[in-house]
């Protein structure tokens, strides 16, 4: 057998022994499958919502290109900085030093990429319920998941090929830059255009631009959505058109370098070497999230407080120093206008009944709690719980818990602030859903910090980042379904909105103080938690 | 100073420590020495309060997961992990504040920084700093409270010899001031000439513990005369 299909297979092969083996990880992975199998069931179950067909599928068109352009965006910077992550650092230290064809080499990486992005990309399945609101099927889902894998595979090649073009090539890095502005221009005209035509309403402007072919044509994003919606439409024709134009950009991107630079090694050397890198660190469990490349310039400097305090004095010098916004950068203003667009949609689409605007509020209040999951869970007060710093200080734990965690508290009452007021205005909801809601989501930062500490009483050292992300989404389910319901019912027996949100938030309150009752002494008396990759 | 009593510390079914027994006086340097996977680093984390286990563990004779001991106790761990967003001079500042140190640790921290060619580097970033500046930050942030016994792991990695050097004649003057330390290393021959007590660890426990004035032969002869020439390497625990 050849040798890097050897190599591919072996892997492979070891890493589904390594499971079979680990009860653990089988633990996982049987997890997962009942997961996915039970979202998947969910998505067959009739709709008993209230009248109105499936939604224009042209909005699943804008999703995909959305989410989809975050990868391009990525790939081109990295394109632009270090090059690609086709390949691992093994591959660099055994395979590249090897008499084999760099050529043969190319493709094994691309293959590689591949199948790990095909392992990557099953979290599309769980979103099968969701895209059932646009008429798509199980069927649908698994056409999404192929454009999804095929769109990111191209843009990782991509990112190679820029790399390898404007290495060391100032003007060439401009031009990448200009063509990369340029791409989009088209789009952005029919925005405006569009948003004119329509008298500024802009849901209908915003649909027909999902719809129009300006999207369609943009490469890569527009081919993979417009070609995913087309094959779930049964537009078989279009669809083979659009993926066709997929692959044969991405087959023209790899005869690129299999065809004028085999010598394209030191082109995947930097990325490499930095993924790697940081996978180590996070192995040895310097798990951070300031990896950002940017020089940061030090003018103000210097920690105030005392004792614990330290901590929280400490946490606004490095988050004022990451970012000149503070607190309340760019992603809570993200955040903000994305909540406000959602209620503005909901709002103001044709089919809106009376209760639209409460509906549009409390749909964005869900999604921000979800997004909250993932600040809170990997923020600074978790984070800090992974060096040694915190166990050492000599002051009372829950001292140290409280100081360590009050600045995400303040950031997320502030920014559940400007989320919500921002949303509201827009949605036209009365002041005190508004301010129960803000409530409702600096409470449910409580709750996950309080979630945090108590799972370090149970989880011991050497945790796996899949299984704790999982068993921390499982908790965070079980430990809100009495406050859902609770609201739930209030709103069903006819409670104001207010109130029943406000039901959700003395629930979080409840939760929030019994974990934290429950952690007490918990920097004490646990084992420091040391983060493992997902899979290790 | 420092003093363990039968730990014993699991991860799931491996046994990582098994029934440790030692101390290290006041003004004297042990040296733990093991091969990979002996559980130097367990014992290590155990001691400085960073573990669960059974047995007990004291500094100065409290309970190590006290405050009363981690106000005695440095601690420098065999990773050095800075914060990315502060600056070198921050670092101390923050232990300084933390700990509640009195006025005169700025004099303190001048003269760690100095005597660690930091001095002109106080305003880099964490982020920015090679791993044998990191673990110069790393010992200074550890020394900076005046701690009554000082635990080392793998301290000299990644040091160059100015560094190395350096902190050589750090921990020499820790000895000579009453500090006890407690080092685990690798390399034997860094610590040849200066060691009081040494322990051998082997597969969680303890196989030996040689004092100086018992010794007969080098602390490597010692090593290898309970380890083999063909000791199994494993992962560190």
């Amino acid at each position: 057998m050849n040798s890097l299909a050897f190599l591919l297979l072996r892997t492979f092969r070891n890493s589904l022994l390594e499971i079979l083996r680990n009860k653990k990880k089988l633990t996982m992975y049987i997890l997962f499958l009942v997961l996915l199998a039970a979202v998947t069931a969910v998505s067959f179950l009739p709709n008993n919502g209230e009248g109105g067909g499936p939604a224009d599928i042209g909005w699943l068109t804008g999703a995909i290109f959305c989410y989809l352009l975050l990868f391009f965006v990525i790939a081109v910077s990295q394109g632009l900085s270090q090059g690609s992550t086709l390949f691992e650092m093994e591959d660099v230290n055994l395979l590249f030093v090897s008499p084999v064809d760099p050529r043969s080499v190319l493709l094994y990486g691309v293959a590689r990429v591949m199948r790990n992005m095909a392992l990557a990309s099953v979290f599309i399945f769980f979103q099968t319920n969701t895209l059932k609101s646009f008429g798509v099927g199980v069927s649908g889902v698994a056409i999404l998941y192929g454009g999804y894998l095929l769109a990111t595979v191209v843009t990782q090649i991509m990112g190679l090929v820029i790399y390898s073009l404007t290495n060391g090539k100032p003007r060439r890095k401009t031009l990448v830059k200009a063509l990369t502005v340029l791409l989009f221009l088209p789009l952005i005209a029919t925005a405006v255009w569009q948003l004119a035509d329509t008298g500024g309403n802009l849901p209908a402007s915003l649909l027909a631009l999902c719809k129009s072919p300006a999207m369609a044509f943009t490469p890569i994003l527009g081919w993979a959505s417009a070609g995913v919606v087309a094959f779930i439409g049964g537009q078989i024709a279009a669809g083979v058109l659009y993926f066709g134009l997929l692959i044969l950009l991405g087959g023209a991107l790899v005869a690129v370098i299999y065809i004028g630079k085999p010598d394209y090694y030191e082109d995947v050397l930097v990325a490499s070497e930095t993924a790697f890198e940081r996978k180590r660190e996070a192995a040895e469990g310097k798990v951070s999230l300031d990896h950002q490349q940017k020089r940061v310039r030090v003018k103000a400097t210097g920690i105030g407080g005392f004792g614990a305090s330290a901590l929280f004095r400490k946490h606004l010098r490095e988050t004022f120093r990451a970012s000149r916004f503070g607190l309340w950068g760019i992603p809570t203003l993200a955040k903000a206008a994305g909540a406000a667009l959602f209620a503005q949609i909901v709002v103001h689409s044709s089919d809106a009944g009376p209760n639209a605007p409460v509906i549009s509020f409390v749909a964005a209040l869900g999604i921000m709690l979800y997004l909250q999951f993932f600040t809170v869970g990997m923020g600074r007060g978790f984070r800090e719980t992974l060096v040694h710093y915190i166990y050492l200080i000599p002051e009372p734990p829950y001292r140290k818990m409280l100081w360590s965690n009050l600045e995400i508290v303040i950031k997320a009452a502030g920014e559940g602030f400007l989320i919500f007021v921002a949303a509201g205005v827009v949605a036209g909801v009365g002041a005190a859903l508004i301010l129960i809601s803000v409530l409702c989501y600096a409470l449910f930062c409580f709750v996950l910090i309080g979630i945090n500490y108590l799972s370090m009483r149970f989880a011991g050292t050497n945790i796996n980042a899949g299984i704790l992300v999982m068993l921390y989404m499982l908790g965070v389910i079980v430990l809100m379904v009495p406050g859902v319901l609770a609201a739930v019912f209030a709103a069903l027996a006819g409670a104001a909105p207010a109130v029943a949100v406000g039901l959700l938030g003395v629930w979080e309150l409840l939760a929030g103080c019994i974990l934290f009752w429950a952690s007490k002494g918990i920097l004490h008396t646990c084992d420091m938690p040391v983060i493992r990759q997902f899979g290790k | 100073m420092i003093t363990v009593f039968n730990l014993t510390k699991r991860y799931g079914k491996l046994l990582a420590n098994d029934g440790i027994s030692l101390n290290v006086s006041a003004g004297e340097i042990g040296v733990l020495l093991g091969p990979n996977g002996a559980g130097k680093s367990t014992l290590i984390k155990s001691i400085c309060g960073l573990l669960r286990f059974e047995g007990s563990v004291s500094i100065g004779g409290h309970e190590c997961r006290s405050e009363e001991a981690k106000r005695l106790l440095g601690y420098v761990p065999e990773i050095p992990a800075p914060y990315p967003m502060l600056t070198i001079d921050e670092h101390l500042q923050f232990i300084a504040k933390a700990y509640r140190l009195d006025g005169t640790w700025r004099e303190r921290a001048d003269g760690l920084l100095r005597r660690f060619d930091l001095d002109d580097k106080r305003n880099k970033l964490g982020k920015e700093l090679s791993k044998g500046m990191q673990q110069k930050i790393s010992v200074c942030c550890a020394l900076l409270p005046e701690p009554k016994a000082v635990v080392f792991d793998e301290p000299l990695v990644g040091l160059d010899p100015h560094g190395i050097r350096e902190l050589k004649n750090v921990i020499l003057s820790l000895r000579r001031e009453g500090i006890a330390i407690l080092i685990s290393t690798h390399i034997i021959d860094s610590m040849e000439e200066n060691w009081d007590v040494t322990f051998i660890m082997r597969d969680g426990k303890i196989a030996r513990e040689v004092r100086r004035d018992q010794a007969i032969g080098s602390l490597e002869d010692a090593y290898f005369s309970i380890i083999g020439d063909t000791a199994a390497e494993g992962q560190g625990t």
